[in-house]
């Protein structure tokens, strides 16, 4: 290879009719370098969103993952990306120390440069929403039946790290995942309680409330521990005491114990699944007795706490009320649309939004589902939807 | 699967681009390694400044008198125009800021082992972009490579 001098570009600056007065003096000659290979697959170039830059400036890490089959997001410590492969006929040439010179006057000089790879296509990175409809299908290879000694774990049980490899998301999302499913994390391993056992230590909080004759309100949170932890492995009973109790942010006078407060609407629901579990379909008006007095005295049931988990068949005469919980529901949207306008032909926004809410993001909300896969109409001022390919 | 994307441990880099329209080819038996590409330089280009005070009097019902007031008058050069010389062809181009940075992720380590993960060694702000096809260079010489 020979090095370019200043009287070749001379020559060239001259046959292109190009004066050196017209020109900045600093002229940059690019070459290859040396290692270069036209295809290059191990430098990737990625577009960045403020936040991802910022991140990159303080010298913070970002994870991707996804497996092969999988598109892959880029995660923070709190935001999930999603990661598309763009692709450009131009052709984009990365030059490190490239410059654009500031000196207006002054001897031409020459600088060398090199062209350290040359690409086609680039990355954009979209925020969207935490894939997490793995999430329940993981912890349900091996849901948590009591302490160890009496239920030896029988399939895998998932710590975090494992949980991540398969998650799509970051770990404040994952996180925030786990308490939504109700997990729990039970030494070391997260784990999704068996719903008999779930209901199980739910009843002796309740029946532990009724005993002691403590207000629904000022549940003493220290001692409603101890006392539950006779009964089953302290890690559990915290962790259930902290999903279905709310700090009251109030001290107990005698011995300064956190006051809390049952959170009404999940203890509703949980005692309607149990019900619901048991029974094919009832009518709605035997359900609402049953369900009202199987709750602990002083919870008001209310048909909106059972969201997401059941049907209601207004065809016949007297309303029938089916378990129907979302969890169990196809996770591709298309095939989440056929099953619920196979079990009900028409539905309001209302009755079908927790159905999908699961599937919707900030850039396809439900409405915006609904508008894709459904075809809306309105009969006597209502609005409904129904299967787009239907009759 | 997880691949950290971690900062380079020499820092963040602040790199540029050189974009041009279509493809740079070679012919097949000569590697494109260490050879020379083209040379870029800047046209001067003359940039008129003014900054002025546009002062609006409602003397008038029905319509307003502007006036302008001119306070400064510079010349300046501005950043300058690109031109880049590939062997007898010449492209003219311009300065841009991308409209998102991009950063440069390298690949690290074998793609299954333990170590593997993604270097981040710059951010690309800025590129200078050729986005017309080249002329030729009428009374060039002989061509030389590429």
């Amino acid at each position: 290879m020979a090095t370019r001098t200043e009287s070749d570009v001379q020559a060239l600056l001259q046959q292109a009719n190009l004066r050196e007065e017209d020109l900045l003096p600093e002229i940059q000659v690019l070459h290859f370098s040396p290692d270069f290979l036209p295809e290059q697959d191990n430098v990737l170039l990625i577009e960045l969103d403020k936040n991802l830059l910022n991140l990159f400036k303080e010298g913070q890490s970002a994870v991707l993952r996804g497996d092969p089959q999988e598109s892959a997001v880029l995660c923070t410590n709190d935001k999930t990306f999603e990661v598309r492969g763009a692709v450009t006929s131009n052709s984009v040439l990365l030059v490190p120390e490239l410059f654009v010179p500031s000196e207006t006057e002054g001897k031409q000089t020459l600088v060398h440069r090199e062209v350290s790879s040359i690409h086609h296509s680039y990355l954009e990175v979209v925020p969207c929403k935490p894939r997490l409809h793995k999430l329940r299908r993981l912890l349900e290879e091996c849901p948590y039946e009591g302490s160890d000694e009496n239920h030896p774990s029988k399939g895998h049980r998932y710590s975090l790290n494992e949980l991540q490899d398969q998650i799509q998301c970051s770990e404040e999302e994952l996180e925030a995942g786990l308490k939504s499913v109700g997990a729990y994390h039970i030494y070391g391993f997260w784990q999704i309680p068996k719903f008999d056992y779930q209901f199980r230590i739910v009843s002796h909080l309740t029946n532990l409330i009724g005993d002691q004759g403590w207000p629904l309100d000022g549940i003493p949170y220290e001692e409603a521990l101890n006392e539950l932890s006779k009964l089953e492995p302290r890690t559990v009973m915290a962790q259930c005491l902290d999903y279905y109790l709310e700090p009251m942010h109030a001290e107990r006078e005698e011995d300064g114990d956190s006051l809390h407060a049952v959170n009404g609407d999940k203890v509703c629901r949980l005692f309607g699944e149990v019900l619901l579990r048991s029974a094919r379909g009832m009518e709605l008006d035997e359900f609402n007795t049953m369900w009202a007095n199987s709750v602990p005295k002083g919870l008001s049931t209310n048909l909106s706490q059972l969201k997401g988990l059941v049907l209601l068949d207004k065809s016949s005469p007297a309303t029938v009320i089916t378990y129907f919980p979302t969890g169990e529901l196809p996770i591709d949207i298309k095939s989440r649309f056929e099953t619920l306008f196979e079990v009900q032909e028409k539905w309001t926004y209302d009755e079908i939004r927790p159905f999908l809410d699961d599937l919707a993001d900030n850039k396809n909300p439900v409405s915006t589902l609904l508008m894709k896969h459904a075809r809306g109409f309105t009969v006597d001022g209502t609005k409904y939807y129904s299967g787009r390919y239907t009759k | 699967m997880q691949i950290p994307v971690q900062v380079s441990k020499d820092g963040l880099k602040e790199w540029m681009m050189v974009e041009l329209q279509g493809e740079l080819r070679c012919l097949p038996h000569i590697t494109m390694g260490g050879r020379l590409l083209g040379d870029l330089l800047f046209n001067k280009q003359i940039l008129l400044k003014f900054s002025a005070i546009f002062r609006s009097i409602n003397g008038f019902e029905n319509f307003s008198i502007i006036s302008v007031e001119i306070k400064n008058t510079h010349f300046l050069y501005s950043q300058g125009v690109p031109v880049l010389l590939i062997g007898h062809h010449i492209l003219h181009g311009a300065v841009q800021d991308l409209s998102k940075p991009v950063a440069v992720m390298k690949k690290v380590g074998d793609r299954e082992g333990p170590e593997a993960h993604y270097s981040v060694t710059a951010v690309v702000h800025k590129k200078v972009l050729f986005k017309n096809r080249p002329k030729p260079i009428v009374n060039a010489g002989a061509p030389r490579l590429i």
